[in-house]
């Protein structure tokens, strides 16, 4: 096994043919030398060209030398040394709404079907093979792609794609599982007996549980001792019945995957609709104030803490922001990543509460950085509107704190909306708490702001709500 | 990166692949049975 260079850098480990790492902001792939060619071959085939001018493949250059007399002692002599175009904000599949991980899983099997045209197979069918641009899945990992026996009959990771996509799908739907319930403790998904496990009997005799789950996991237990060579590949009598057969698996998954029905809406996502919602114009309002912060400044890059189904959002891309938009509730976040795709807008919603938002994870707590680590520092402008009241009652994160935090993640500015307890919506979720929030006041709101901001504009959207339009100190 | 194949997953794939062999290969057959005997009807004297 070749080492990992002992270099401070962000590897990943898991794949034998080479390593990611990270060097300032570029993204590098060194390739071991024994896969270096058919990697050459694959990235110079038309299928993987198209796929990278489609943006649905990322793109890839090599480079004669490496980057920087360190990393070039440091890397396996012979290596191949590639730089990727990065993804703007990385994510991953614990943070996707499930539209985005099946819409995720539908690339994957596109990609695995089309490279057998061109003698390419995919070695592995796993969500962390993916990002998404904005609401645009990318597949990532190029050396997930090899040179495939024309014979070989088999796609040996259909397992690893049912267990970590349509496993937690059909667990979202079916048991009201979340993803990051699943995956972020779970790097390979679920196994077929333990959804068997967690579905009633009724469940799990009926299709598409009796054919994903109940007799895999039957059929697991029966052949736990049995000898590796059962995996070896099956050879097809030539290589039109083995592309045959390999196009009637993909076609069969992506079968069980149309056929997961999507989520209804939940009150979350129903809130712009609902009796919660502003009168026409305070709504107006509340879009000029944010629409005068974003225009006024020139903001490039957003974060909407709270997005809801992204009515907000939307705007600042409208404006030409780039747009992160994260909220808590996967109904709400898969509308708007639903309204993104469909207007092409460069938003990437992200099911994160700000409250406890995912921390470091996988081998070390290094292989993927928490969300905060990813966002510090990244964003022009951070949207908090109708958030700050449920952080206050529902987490009782300080004032100061709160702000702390806020002016980590901006570079510059915040627009956050005060939320008076006086206000209808403050009175609903405080349930009669009312000792616990006497000292909040707009006063102590903008004595709170004003130790990390300086405050720009104040609006009155309706007696009980305004919104702040804060800009760092020393900007 | 290969993965743990899944051995009930991989079963199946396995027992659906066998399957679905057999329907290919005698469809094939029947297709050249059927491609032969045209090409005999369209040239008789042969």
């Amino acid at each position: 096994m070749i080492p990992i260079p002992a270099v401070n850098l962000r590897v990943s480990f898991r794949d034998p043919d080479g390593f990611v790492f990270r060097s300032g902001k570029r993204i590098y792939r060194c390739v071991y030398p024994h896969a270096a060619a058919d990697l050459r071959a694959f990235l110079d085939s038309a299928f993987a060209t198209a796929q990278m001018e489609r943006g649905t493949l990322a793109g890839a250059t090599f480079l004669h030398n490496a980057p920087g007399p360190e990393l070039s002692a440091a890397l396996p002599a012979g290596s191949a040394i590639l730089e990727h175009r990065g993804i703007t904000f990385p994510n991953f599949p614990y943070e996707w709404a499930p539209e985005m991980l099946q819409r995720a899983a539908a690339l994957t099997l596109r990609l695995a079907e089309e490279a057998l045209a061109e003698g390419f197979g995919l070695k592995d069918a796993t969500p962390y093979n993916i990002m998404f641009e904005g609401p645009a899945p990318v597949f990532l990992d190029v050396l997930s792609f090899e040179r495939r026996d024309p014979l070989d009959s088999t796609w040996r990771p259909y397992a690893q794609f049912v267990q970590t996509f349509l496993y937690p799908l059909l667990a979202n739907q079916y048991l009201g599982l979340q993803l990051d319930e699943i995956l972020l403790t779970h790097r390979e998904g679920l196994d077929p007996a333990r959804l068997r496990r967690l579905c009633s009997f009724w469940l799990s005799v009926r299709p598409p549980f009796l054919w994903l789950a109940t007799i895999p996991a039957w059929i697991s237990g029966l052949t736990e001792n049995s000898s590796s060579d059962r995996y070896r590949a099956r050879r097809a009598k030539d290589a039109g019945e083995a592309r045959f057969l390999l196009q009637r698996v993909f076609a069969r998954a992506e079968r069980f995957l149309r056929r997961i029905p999507r989520r209804r809406r939940s009150e979350a996502s129903r809130y712009m609709d609902s009796g919660h919602k502003y009168a026409a114009a305070e709504l107006a309002l509340k879009e000029e104030v944010v629409k005068k912060a974003l225009a006024g400044s020139g903001a490039h890059s957003v974060l909407d803490i709270g997005c809801n189904t992204g009515h907000f959002s939307l705007l600042a891309a409208r404006l030409g922001a780039r747009v992160v938009a994260i909220d808590r509730d996967p109904a709400a976040v898969e509308e708007l990543w639903n309204a993104a795709a469909e207007r092409n807008a460069d938003i990437l919603p992200l099911v994160i509460d700000i409250a406890r938002p995912p921390g470091a994870a996988g081998w070390a707590n290094r292989e993927h950085a928490s969300f905060l680590e990813r966002a510090r520092g990244r964003f022009d402008c951070v949207l908090m509107l109708a958030l700050v009241h449920h952080l206050i009652v529902n987490e009782r994160v300080p004032l100061d704190s709160l702000f702390e935090l806020i002016a980590e993640l901006t570079v510059r500015l915040a627009v956050i909306e005060y939320i008076d307890p006086a206000d209808a919506q403050f009175q609903r979720i405080l349930r009669g708490r009312d000792a616990l929030h006497r000292d909040l006041t707009a006063e102590s709101f903008e004595a709170a702001a004003g130790r990390h901001f300086r405050i720009v504009d104040i609006h009155n959207v309706t007696p009980t709500r305004r919104i702040y339009t804060l800009e760092k100190a020393g900007h | 990166m290969y993965t743990e194949p899944g051995s009930g997953l991989f079963f199946l794939q396995v027992l659906a692949a066998a399957l679905l062999t057999v329907g290919y290969r005698f469809r094939r057959a029947v297709s050249s049975i059927l491609r032969n005997r045209r090409k005999n009807d369209s040239d008789p004297g042969s």
